[in-house]
């Protein structure tokens, strides 16, 4: 300890309460639940996992919110997967087409586009957590609730897994593969198409990534998209305003397509237990 | 491409206590320590100890908890994954710790991957041999054929056996590196096995060693003198590349080598109990002949492939019924690490690195010197 910090530890001392020095032994509060529950081992950890990828989400929505809405449409499809689709498709439509809303959640400058006067970023921060509270955190407690009966066990004392070293999502490759691969489409359409056959392409691959269920949101996409007059040039176009329609048909067609993904994914999908980086054993030197 | 400068190596290191007899000077393997810098085998530092230490600290009487005499073990890695670097470091702890004679299974025509402790290296040649020894670049190409050099100018000593007795009764020396090249005429070995009161035999053909026999058949006859006829001391025996000399689909050929080798397995216990520690290697687990392996309860996994572990049954080897891992430790690991283990427990282990003294190989060669007449196989002067 240098001088300069005993010196104000002193100081706070004599002021009142100790704050222990608050620089070296930072005050027990609530958050530190996520520290004292993360050293007791986790005997189902596809639930932890799932868990904390939901409180990392929420914090990210309520604390630092998105600079433009191609993050949170982003974000949105990772809400898709902590919630396990428990949060209907139309609110995920409704939700990233909202000026309202989009002004709330988007902090940087951009707020304007969607809204002339937006509130203040102090209020926009309060519709934000009660918006977590009102939708997002219920959603992430039915996810909880889908994903726990398929949440195995590890019993043994040395089988026992650290959510640290899960990297997959629920610990499930399959799942881990599929929420990748829904990323990948949805940046493709946001980033627009160079040609019609690459639009194409991708249509079918919409098939794969949304496991077939794109049929109970528009069985008819392909040929609406071919009969729709501008379609083509928002799909193919590289202006501004193209960009934006591409947003609105990622949250009117893809985001709800996703929402109906994880539950039937989740049947028989299997945990992967992967291996530990800090449990290298280090080497005894002959 | 130029050839290697002979004078590059170094030359040979003879103040020591084991050459000159000398109390007061320092041994072959605190030579050895020095110039590659490797610390001292230290047994505490480890956590089990009846692993690394009893692996390489050797007892006459270790009780229920280490290994009685000279330990067995397999060293099981790809190419480059350092396992001639880990015999070479092997070979000096035995020296240091157990003064044991190290005797390093030497082939011709191959690269002499001792080349590192030549300086203290005893090369033990048969007699009626010559060798000659050729530095080889490391890239070869087509205008070279290396450069000859005296090996009496690289090594420490160039002795010469009359046959498996002599070499193991007077030749070898305790507590120095031995390289012994095998005898084509195999003198001696048939002697010994008719002297023993082994019977190794099937239904038409008896254990027999000639000199038509391939060369590396002398080390069977070797490995029975030693647990016959002695010397009862520590010994250790490296031999790398040990599926050339037990080929895991070895027929009873006309060589009888699958008899050789049952008579070798048959042997495994009294090498224990006779203080012989061998280390073998190969590239893969069934590269140990399954009439050995049963015998051998200490595996090295190099470096570079994935281990044996329970949760693939498929991966254990054969031979042994479990192994103690749950997950695949080393195929991430870098070069200089292992994974020593039995069927009851295991520890990652490392080693110094060992650099050759120059870019390029050595080989021996021998040829006989056409002094001496026909000698009779099977002859003993012992």
């Amino acid at each position: 300890m240098h001088p300069a910090s005993r010196s104000s530890s002193h100081a706070g001392a004599s002021e009142g309460p100790p704050d222990a020095g608050g620089d070296e032994s930072p005050v027990v509060e609530g958050l530190d639940l996520d520290a004292l529950f993360a050293e007791i081992d986790a005997a189902r950890p596809s639930l932890d996992k799932l868990h904390r990828d939901q409180q990392e989400a929420i914090d990210r929505f309520v604390q630092e919110g998105f600079a433009t809405r191609r993050e949170f449409l982003l974000w949105l499809q990772e809400l898709v997967w902590n919630s396990m689709g428990r949060l209907h498709g139309n609110w995920f439509a409704k939700v990233a087409r909202d000026e309202v809303v989009l002004s709330c959640v988007i902090t940087s400058e951009k707020r304007r586009h969607y809204r002339q006067t937006p509130v203040s970023l102090d209020a926009a921060a309060t519709v934000r957590r009660r918006m977590a509270k009102k939708f997002i955190r219920p959603a992430c407690r039915a996810g909880y609730r889908t994903l726990r009966k398929d949440a195995q066990e590890y019993v043994q004392e040395d089988n026992r897994v650290d959510v640290d070293d899960v990297s997959m999502f629920a610990m499930r490759p399959s799942l881990q593969t599929l929420k990748d691969r829904q990323t990948v489409a949805l940046r493709k359409l946001l980033d627009g198409f160079n040609s019609e056959d690459a639009l194409d392409r991708w249509l079918h691959h919409l098939d794969d990534v949304t496991l077939g269920e794109l049929d109970r949101i528009d069985a008819d996409l392909d040929w609406r998209l071919e009969m729709e007059r501008t379609a083509r040039d928002v799909l193919l176009g590289d202006r501004a305003d193209h960009a934006r329609q591409r947003e609105q048909l990622a949250a009117f067609y893809l985001l709800p397509a996703f929402s109906l993904t994880p539950e039937p994914m989740l049947v028989r999908s299997q945990e992967a237990r992967e291996e530990s980086d800090n449990q290298q054993l280090e080497a005894t030197q002959i | 491409m130029t050839d290697p400068d002979p004078d590059k190596l170094p030359d040979p290191h003879t103040n020591t206590k084991q050459y000159r007899d000398d109390d007061r000077l320092h041994t072959d393997a605190a030579f050895l320590r020095r110039k590659f810098g490797m610390p001292k085998f230290d047994p505490e530092l480890f956590d089990y100890s009846a692993l690394a230490p009893a692996l390489f600290d050797h007892t006459w009487d270790g009780g229920t908890e280490r290994v009685s005499g000279g330990p067995g073990s397999f060293v099981v890695g790809e190419e480059g994954s350092g396992k001639s670097t880990l015999l070479l470091r092997i070979a000096s702890v035995e020296m240091e710790r157990n003064d044991a004679r190290v005797v390093w299974s030497a082939v011709t025509g191959s690269r002499s991957e001792w080349l590192p402790y030549a300086p203290i290296t005893r090369v033990c040649i048969p007699k009626g041999y010559e060798p000659t020894a050729r530095l080889v670049p490391k890239k070869r190409s087509r205008g070279s054929r290396g450069v000859e050099v005296r090996l009496e100018d690289i090594v420490r000593e160039v002795v010469y056996y009359k046959d498996v007795m002599d070499l193991n009764l007077r030749v070898l020396r305790d507590g120095q590196f031995n390289v012994v090249y095998p005898d084509p005429k195999m003198r001696g070995c048939q002697w010994v096995y008719e002297e023993s009161d082994r019977v190794v035999a099937d239904a038409t053909n008896e254990v027999e060693f000639s000199a038509e026999d391939p060369v590396n058949h002398w080390w069977f006859g070797w490995g029975l003198s030693l647990v016959e006829r002695g010397p009862f001391a520590w010994t250790s025996w490296i031999q790398d590349e040990v599926q050339s000399l037990a080929p895991e689909g070895a027929a009873n050929d006309k060589y009888l080598t699958r008899l050789k080798i049952k008579m070798l397995g048959e042997s495994m216990e009294d090498f224990r109990k006779n203080g012989i520690a061998r280390y073998f290697a190969g590239h893969k687990d069934k590269h140990l002949h399954s009439l050995w392996r049963d015998r051998i309860s200490f595996r090295i996994h190099m470096n570079g492939t994935a281990n044996p572990r329970r949760s693939r049954s498929s991966s254990i080897p054969v031979g042994m019924e479990t192994v103690p891992m749950e997950e695949d430790l080393m195929s991430d690991e870098d070069i200089g690490t292992a994974l020593l283990y039995t069927e009851s427990s295991f520890e990652k282990v490392g080693w110094p690195n060992i650099p050759k003294p120059i870019q390029g190989d050595l080989k021996v060669y021998l040829d006989p010197d056409g002094r001496e007449g026909e000698t009779s196989t099977g002859g003993v002067t012992a």
